[in-house]
């Protein structure tokens, strides 16, 4: 395996499970974002995209420093991660032939804990939900009640998929610290991730916080004018079974019920339904017929979210899973909306009750309603707006990047054992 | 029979309408008849040959017919068949022979069940003299005329679930109400095979469920169920619908007819532990050792023999059998390539069906990136891979072996230690004791070296279990002289739950061969 020289990183591969031409999820756009930084500032960067076979005819390529590794999905196993031989013999030819120094994988999915194994350079993992402790989509949610999950262990996984049973998920457990305990660091866009991932097994010296950037940086909105009593809560995103959206169904029909606030509050709805059952669809439309609050616009282009989110005065986060770093959240702070979530994980990190945003207790509809009438208090929205972050552009993205990984080149690895057995 | 046959168109006395043959031989007639004919008689039944015959017919008035005939129908005792449609048929009778019945032609063939409902239908209009021997050959204890229930005493019957299992016999849940008669046992008729069931394996219950059906059956319903074992050999391959017989104290029997629906075959579309819906204490009834040893012998005839894919051959080598569980399968593979095989065959034995273009995967990949003699033999339930395991090493003539059984995972330093084992000059049994952290007791067949020779010798004295997974599948009668070595490892077993009833039927079979 080559080294890291610190202050050199040579040429640097970053890796994406998927090519953003064909999927617009957030860790593809990070690692997309990342790349675009670090060439930028003049780091000699190319993008490795897996691409599934069935979706060959519609990926671009936006550069000849982006290359494509075509995965066939039969032949990856979803359970312990490991991708056939051919896919991991494609990134070594592309690693070899291109003079890659570093791998920077913005997740394993496709590529296979394998191909992070083997290949002969020192490999970076960012992490970007919890797929490697948690087999239920990396949401540390449980299955089927969706509770939210406390840590991944052995037994608690076996409740969650009972058919598999304890011993396998211990068998996996061991296979991935094995394999990702060899990894030279990792990045997670969150404090948040990164301590639920070492607790999980991973060591928390090698994991460094490195906050994504946005692709294009645009000037934020001015706050709400004084005397406009007109209030509008964005929401935006995929509209499935871990977003919340019942909860702002339930707000809408609190929000009905009350004359002081019935003519004063709009909840519109970005995004597009995905994963979600017939009878919530059907619970979606009527409600939306019958409420004058909610307003459904559908899908949305990511490069007008910025304009979108500057015309509502708020942007909700009901989230009922962990979230890590969503970008939905920065791109509110890029727009200069303060950002309403619920009260965990990388939401209640990111966004500081009462400085940025407010929070309010998942799942509680009566605790969301009260953040919403705190929000609508005069010089509330004026007061959070002043209070929003900086948000990381690509190039800030790159520079930390960059930054963490001279980290792990001056502290290499003791042994590739990983903290926990 | 030297008569010459003339169907005489002046001594035509009847016709024959429909003819059926039950599976005793017995050719069951309808049709019309002069009446001034008797209704018994020898005769010769004509196709273009001739063949002896015995008839005795009943008579029913028809409308049809004028006031000189009346309708008939009976038995024939001949070991004619129907033959093509195309034949003529005659029934000659009388003196000389001159006097003949004519088949229609086509002469129409019934199933037994519909010429005997055809007499169920006229039996109160015929000749109670010339119907009552009728009524009794269809009601005999002997005969197997199917669907007889209602001529027998009116009895209903009805056969819920037959658990076959060859060797053994079969396992039935049914039941029977006979308002009249007694029921003495059950006899159950496959093909030529007939089963009687178990006196002391058959026990009733009671069926209110059928109280809606049966309003007024009252306290015949109390035990109306019935459970029993029937013992024989019967050819489980070739069954179409049995008859389940009702012998009533008065030595008659009612038949019926049992759909192919409630047939199982255990083993194929159930498992063992249906057996114990019909019988809950199972493991203590007077014939589970049967059972048991007949479970056996149905998993080892199942289990078949290997299906060479690809033959590497290979003095030395490592056999795996495959996990079944696709996920398993590939990190077996994946740690293979980090095992540090070298100068040793590799031979996966791997189940036929479920996830096996994912096997052919796996083994083209590990052919292509480990640059050894790969072998790939399919079975048929690679839970029993070990009593396989000789005829691999024969296919592939290995001298010497590493054996991992299904589902076992071998740390780095587990594989060291078991490939040193298959390289060293020690040719003894070499177990390999999983003794990581976490890992359940395993057997010592889990993972274990040896020379095929001394395998082979050993196999026919190991009783084959089932869920192949048992103890130590008798490696410990060789246990003395083996050299044990913990190594770091697991077996991922299965998920469901250990079945109560293999635990049972493994304990008879290692008693038996103990």
């Amino acid at each position: 395996m080559g080294e890291l020289t610190p202050g050199d990183p040579g040429r640097i591969a970053v890796l994406s499970h998927v090519h953003p031409s064909l999927s617009r999820g957030g860790a593809e756009i990070a690692a997309h974002t990342l790349f675009t930084g670090l060439r930028e500032i003049g780091v000699d960067a190319i993008f490795i995209a897996a691409c599934p076979e069935q979706d060959r005819a519609r990926l671009h390529l936006g550069s000849a420093h982006e290359r494509a590794v075509h995965v066939d999905a039969g032949g990856y196993d979803p359970f312990y991660h490991l991708a056939a031989p051919d896919v991991v013999a494609q990134l070594g030819r592309i690693v070899v032939a291109d003079g890659i120094r570093l791998a920077n994988f913005h997740h394993f999915l496709n590529f296979g804990v394998n191909a992070l194994r083997v290949l002969e350079v020192p490999v970076v993992l960012t992490l970007h939900e919890f797929l490697a402790a948690c087999h239920h989509s990396g949401q540390m949610v449980t299955r089927p009640a969706r509770h939210l999950c406390g840590a991944a262990t052995p037994e608690a996984c076996a409740t969650c998929f009972p058919e598999r049973g304890a011993a396998r998920f211990a068998m996996r457990q061991r296979h991935l610290l094995e394999t990702l305990g060899g990894l030279r660091g990792f990045v997670s866009p969150s404090h948040f991730l990164a301590d639920r991932m070492a607790g999980w097994g991973l060591p928390r010296s090698r994991i460094a916080v490195v906050e994504n950037g946005l692709r294009d940086a645009s000037p934020p909105a001015p706050a709400k004018a004084p005397g406009d009593d007109q209030w509008v809560f964005g929401f935006f995103g995929q509209i499935n079974p871990f977003k919340g959206v019942d909860l702002l169904l339930e707000a809408a029909t609190l929000i009905e019920a009350d004359a002081a606030l019935a003519g004063r509050v709009r909840i519109r709805i970005h995004g597009v339904m995905i994963g979600q059952p017939p009878e919530f669809v059907a619970r979606f439309q009527a409600a939306v017929a019958r409420h004058a609050c909610l307003e459904f616009v559908g899908a949305y282009d990511n490069a007008s979210v910025g304009r979108l989110m500057r015309d509502c005065d708020y942007v909700v986060v009901p989230s009922t899973w962990w979230e890590n770093s969503p970008m939905v959240i920065q791109e509110a702070f890029q727009a200069g909306r303060p950002v309403l979530c619920s009260d965990i994980g990388g939401m209640a990190e990111k966004v500081v009750d009462g400085v940025s945003g407010l929070h309010f207790r998942i799942g509680n509809r009566l605790d969301l309603l009260r953040a919403m009438r705190t929000a609508m208090q005069p010089g509330v929205q004026a007061g959070l707006c002043a209070g929003l972050p900086v948000v990381n552009d690509r190039v800030a993205m790159a520079r930390a990047y960059l930054e963490a990984f001279a980290g792990f080149a001056a502290s290499p690895p003791a042994s590739a054992v990983p903290s926990r057995p | 029979m030297g008569l010459s046959l003339q169907p005489v168109a002046a001594n035509l006395r009847g016709f024959i309408e429909t003819v059926a043959v039950d599976s005793s031989g017995v050719v069951w007639v309808c049709g019309w008849l002069a009446k001034d004919q008797p209704l018994e008689f020898p005769a010769i039944l004509f196709d273009g040959r001739k063949h002896a015959a015995a008839v005795s017919l009943t008579s029913f008035p028809r409308a049809d017919l004028p006031v000189q005939a009346h309708a008939v129908f009976g038995a024939i005792l001949t070991d004619w068949r129907p033959g093509p449609g195309e034949l003529e048929l005659y029934l000659f009778f009388g003196k000389d022979l001159a006097f003949f019945q004519r088949g229609l032609k086509p002469v129409r063939v019934l199933e037994t069940r519909a010429a005997l409902e055809q007499f169920e239908q006229i039996r109160a209009t015929c000749d109670r003299a010339t119907a009552l021997p009728l009524q009794r050959m269809i009601t005999s204890a002997e005969s197997w005329l199917p669907d007889t229930a209602r001529a027998g005493g009116n009895a209903q019957a009805s056969v819920d679930r037959i658990l076959l299992l060859g060797g053994f016999g079969c396992l039935v849940e049914g039941w029977a109400l006979s308002p009249t008669k007694r029921i003495e046992s059950f006899a159950l008729r496959f093909g030529d095979v007939v089963l009687r069931s178990e006196p002391l394996a058959t026990y009733h219950k009671a069926r209110p469920d059928l109280a809606v059906t049966f309003p007024d059956f009252g306290p015949l319903l109390e035990r109306a169920g019935f459970v029993a074992a029937f013992r024989g050999v019967i050819d489980i391959d070739d069954i179409s619908e049995p008859i389940l017989k009702l012998v009533f104290t008065d030595g008659t029997s009612a038949n019926q007819v049992v759909p192919a629906g409630a047939m199982r075959r255990i083993g194929h579309s159930v498992a063992p532990e249906a057996a114990l819906a019909l019988f809950p204490s199972l493991r203590h009834e007077r014939f589970f050792g049967d059972f048991a040893r007949a479970l056996q012998r149905d998993a080892r005839a199942r289990l078949g023999s290997c299906e060479p894919w690809r033959l590497a051959p290979a003095e030395r080598v490592v056999v795996l059998a495959v996990p079944a569980d696709r996920s398993d399968a590939f990190l077996l593979a994946e740690q293979l390539r980090q095992a540090g095989l070298a100068n040793v065959g590799l031979v996966l034995l791997a189940e036929r069906g479920g996830i096996r273009p994912e096997i052919l995967a796996i083994f083209a990949g590990l052919e292509a990136s480990l640059g050894l003699p790969c072998s790939l033999l399919f079975v048929e339930d690679i839970r029993y891979a070990f009593y396989l395991l000789a005829e691999a090493l024969r296919a592939v003539g290995a001298r010497r072996f590493v054996f991992l059984g299904q589902g076992v995972f071998l740390a780095p330093e587990g594989w060291r230690t078991a490939l040193a084992a298959l390289a060293g000059g020690d040719e003894g049994l070499h177990v390999f004791v999983l003794a990581a952290e976490g890992q359940a007791p395993a057997s010592m067949s889990d993972c274990f070296a040896w020379t095929a020779a001394g395998f082979a010798a050993l196999l026919p004295q190991v009783p084959m279990v089932l869920g192949g997974q048992p103890d130590d599948h008798g490696l410990g009668r060789a246990g003395a002289a083996a050299r044990r070595h913990p190594v770091a490892g697991w077996r991922l077993g299965e998920v469901t739950v250990g079945s109560v009833l293999t635990g049972w039927v493994n304990q008879v079979l290692e008693a038996g061969h103990g």
